[in-house]
């Protein structure tokens, strides 16, 4: 029998997703057991056209086909990664997104946008970020499956420590996400600062909320780091990746962070008087927020040690 | 009571395997993808075609069995033979499925 367009089609389907050097020996396998199944259902009886298409029929879908042919796999993540894929997914969404929605709503205010647009704007391209993730991190994971040497292991092998806080320790979740939120804020606003003001001078110089001396200084090198790292302490303390030495680590950024913001306040060097002036606002304020600024320091600095020693314990 | 489905699926779990046991030992002689189906069949070990095909691959390719173009009629067809690692295989995996047998039945004699 000669062969028709129809299996000629099937079969062009099928060995299209086999490596090259095994597609003529398939492809002439694969004919041949074709014309044996359509000659056996003409001698039952079957018109050419109806034994063709039946044949063809039995074999099925020919991605599913070529998928059994080279052993890759019909799932885009498979069980051996699902776990990784949808624990990695998890973390990075409920991170990302929240600190990014925070800064945009941050950024908005400060611009002095209407609060509906910034809402809005700041869903949006959070509602983008998150979907953005999603596609990224799912594609990587299809990828690294379809790596025949990498898919045959876990990337992280499982231990009894991921497991999440039960209820009862929900709060310090919570904890983590507000700290996190305050964290994406503070560094937001510090950033901005220098680059967005509602107030110019006479030369048309913005005038930050900040004093410009924490630049100057590159104090803002570590108003920046101290937050960071905090966050990321934090995170591993939710995780029960808690030792001894990240504690002791832990509590000097914190020290360092507060003694950072008690130099501020003590030397007058936080807030920007002339946005006060500017904005005007009672110069008062600022003294106000300066002996604030050194309680909370120097509070952080006798909570820190406390907190990050009980959470080694409490792991 | 437990439906066709579940049936369906238990069976098919139990029986996954014992095809490429079949095909090892029947093709001791060889034999053709298409001839095999219905070799099979005969035999009680039913099986489609869409995953025949690629296990005869796999297994050729594990080095089960070997294969050889026989271009002396009009139609060319591949056949398979089992190879020589093949059959120890084979015979491991009749030794495997004896075992499970017997374990099988010293479970039944406790009751």
């Amino acid at each position: 029998m000669t062969s028709t367009p129809l299996t000629d089609r099937y079969i062009t389907a099928v060995v299209r997703g086999v490596p090259e050097k095994q597609r003529t020996d398939l492809e002439k396998e694969l004919r041949a057991s074709l014309a044996d199944a359509i000659d056996d259902r003409m001698a039952a009886g079957a018109d050419a056209k109806t034994a063709e298409h039946d044949a063809i029929l039995e074999l099925g879908d020919p991605i599913e086909l070529t998928a059994r042919y080279t052993g890759r796999p019909l799932t885009l993540i498979g069980p051996v990664l699902y776990a990784d894929w949808r624990r990695l997914l998890t973390v990075l969404e409920f991170i990302v997104v929240p600190i990014v929605f925070a800064a945009l709503v941050v950024v908005g205010i400060v611009r002095g946008d209407t609060p509906g647009g910034v809402i809005g704007g700041a869903v949006w391209t959070a509602f983008s970020v998150a979907v953005q993730l999603a596609f990224w991190v799912t594609a990587t994971f299809a990828l690294i499956e379809r790596t025949p040497s990498m898919a045959r292991k876990k990337l992280v092998p499982w231990t009894p420590d991921m497991l999440p806080e039960t209820s009862a320790k929900l709060t310090s979740r919570t904890e983590f996400v507000v700290e996190s939120t305050l964290a994406a804020l503070v560094i937001t606003a510090l950033l901005l600062s220098p680059l967005v003001s509602p107030f110019t001078d006479a030369d048309g110089t913005l005038i930050p909320f900040f004093d410009p001396w924490i630049w100057r200084s590159w104090l803002i090198v570590p108003l920046v780091a101290v937050p960071l790292l905090q966050v990321g302490a934090n995170a591993l303390k939710l995780r029960g990746r808690w030792t001894l030495p990240l504690a002791v680590g832990a509590t000097a950024v914190d020290i360092a962070g507060a003694v950072v913001i008690i130099v501020l306040g003590a030397t007058d060097h936080l807030l920007n008087h002339d946005f006060f002036v500017a904005a005007g606002w009672p110069l008062e304020a600022v003294g106000v927020v300066n002996v604030v600024v050194i309680v909370v320091g120097a509070l952080a600095i006798a909570t820190s040690a406390w907190e990050n020693i009980r959470s080694v314990r409490a792991v | 009571m437990y439906d066709d489905e579940v049936l369906a699926t238990h069976l098919q779990e139990l029986r996954r395997g014992t095809i490429v046991l079949a095909c090892l030992l029947l093709l001791a002689k060889p034999d053709y993808g298409y001839a095999l189906i219905e070799a099979l069949e005969e035999r009680g070990f039913a099986t489609d075609a869409n995953t025949l095909y690629p296990l005869l691959r796999r297994l050729e390719k594990q080095g089960l069995l070997v294969s050889e173009w026989d271009t002396g009629e009009a139609r060319p067809r591949k056949f398979y033979r089992t190879s020589e690692d093949g059959a120890a295989l084979a015979e491991l995996l009749t030794a495997e499925w004896r075992s499970l047998d017997t374990a099988f039945d010293t479970l039944k004699d406790r009751s």
